[in-house]
């Protein structure tokens, strides 16, 4: 969706602001969500493109007003509750036991539980990639592409400003979950993921310098050939 | 990471072909790390990281980012103004050297091999390693020797 949260090119923002010794974390309730939003993509029935997903739909003016884990905590509640998608499929929570803290008489529990003792394995472990049937690939390094010119209401992964711009394929990265579907709980449809270089004149005009370039990693259903 | 490769060009060649595996030769690795490219700065290129819709960052491999990777102005103003940024970091970067943005708008996870400082030339792997900032692996700033 042609959301704020897809603000690369937008003016406006200030100054970027920087802070010397900055924390890991600024309060205790930041790490308990890092930590909340960690547990829950450890139990493995969200997808990383669901949790963007939610916060993008939350109204524009929240999304500014919010941190990043104040985002990241509405995020949780959306993915858990309010979009019930979740819910849905596996029972875990209701809107009355988030708003109690406490879980219902008889409600299902997560199994298997996920331990404290078990953390520091899982996060050093990389999440394998799924291993589908091949997919055939539609383009190759070298060849002229361009961004399709598409403004999907959904969740997408191809950012506004390059929409309808010409670049050169860098290279191939394989066969990747589509999040277009999987943000949406749909059927994976998994297909090639490229390293597409656009020059920056090609996105900004005159203003950039011409040796200057942005590099996007795009879907195959986000281009087509030039 | 960065040290090494700039003592070792066997392990550099390998950092930059086959990166995960090359991090995974010194233990780094894991969630939100698993997909990672190493992009090499040299007296010619320039490379600069950002996520321009959400905040991707190499969690395993990095530690969690600063704010100011998250902010909007970051992430808004990176792809369009890349040198004005890096000005506000204090990097004002020649004329005629390329400038490479790398959105990281899908899985990749991106580390950016600075250019090792003049004057490094007789320091070993471990002293080259104190030198070595998280800005320089995000891209906005140079390692410098007097830092």
């Amino acid at each position: 969706m042609s959301g704020v949260h897809d603000m690369g090119g937008m003016h406006g923002m200030g100054p970027i602001q920087r802070e010397k010794n900055e924390p890991v974390f600024h309060a205790r309730w930041e790490s308990r969500v890092y930590v909340m939003n960690r547990a829950l993509a450890l139990w493995g029935k969200g997808t990383i493109d669901a949790s963007r997903q939610v916060k993008e739909v939350m109204p524009p003016i929240d999304y500014f007003r919010m941190s990043y884990y104040e985002r990241t905590y509405g995020g949780i509640i959306e993915l858990l509750v309010k979009t019930g998608l979740l819910l849905v499929k596996t029972g875990l929570v209701t809107r009355e036991e988030v708003n109690s803290g406490k879980p219902a008489k008889g409600s299902a529990k997560a199994t298997p539980p996920l331990t404290g003792a078990q953390v520091p394995a899982w996060f050093a472990k990389a999440v394998p990639k799924k291993q589908g049937p091949p997919v055939s690939a539609r383009f190759e390094a070298g060849h002229r592409v361009r961004a399709r010119n598409i403004h999907p209401e959904g969740h997408t992964r191809l950012v506004r400003y390059a929409r309808g711009k010409q670049g050169i394929v860098e290279r191939d990265h394989g066969v990747f979950p589509f999040p277009d579907r999987v943000a949406h709980f749909l059927p994976d449809k998994p297909q090639h993921l490229y390293s597409v270089r656009f020059a920056a004149r090609e996105l900004w005009g005159e203003q950039a310098k011409p040796q200057d370039a942005v590099y996007l990693d795009l879907w195959d259903d986000y281009l087509e050939p030039v | 990471v960065v040290a090494k490769a700039w003592a070792d060009p066997a392990y550099k060649q390998r950092l930059l072909t086959d990166t995960d595996a090359a991090l995974a030769e010194l233990g780094y690795g894991g969630q939100q790390g698993e997909h990672m490219r190493a992009l090499e700065n040299t007296s010619k290129v320039h490379n600069l990281v950002v996520c321009t819709l959400c905040s991707c960052y190499p969690w395993s491999v990095l530690g969690l980012p600063p704010a100011w990777y998250k902010s909007a102005a970051y992430r808004s103003r990176s792809v369009i103004d890349p040198r004005g940024v890096l000005k506000e970091f204090g990097l004002e970067l020649a004329e005629d050297i390329e400038v490479r943005v790398w959105d990281s708008n899908a899985e990749l996870r991106y580390l950016v091999l600075p250019d090792r400082p003049v004057g490094s030339e007789q320091m070993s792997e471990d002293e080259l390693a104190v030198l070595v900032t998280r800005d320089s692996m995000v891209g906005v700033a140079k390692v410098t020797l007097s830092q």
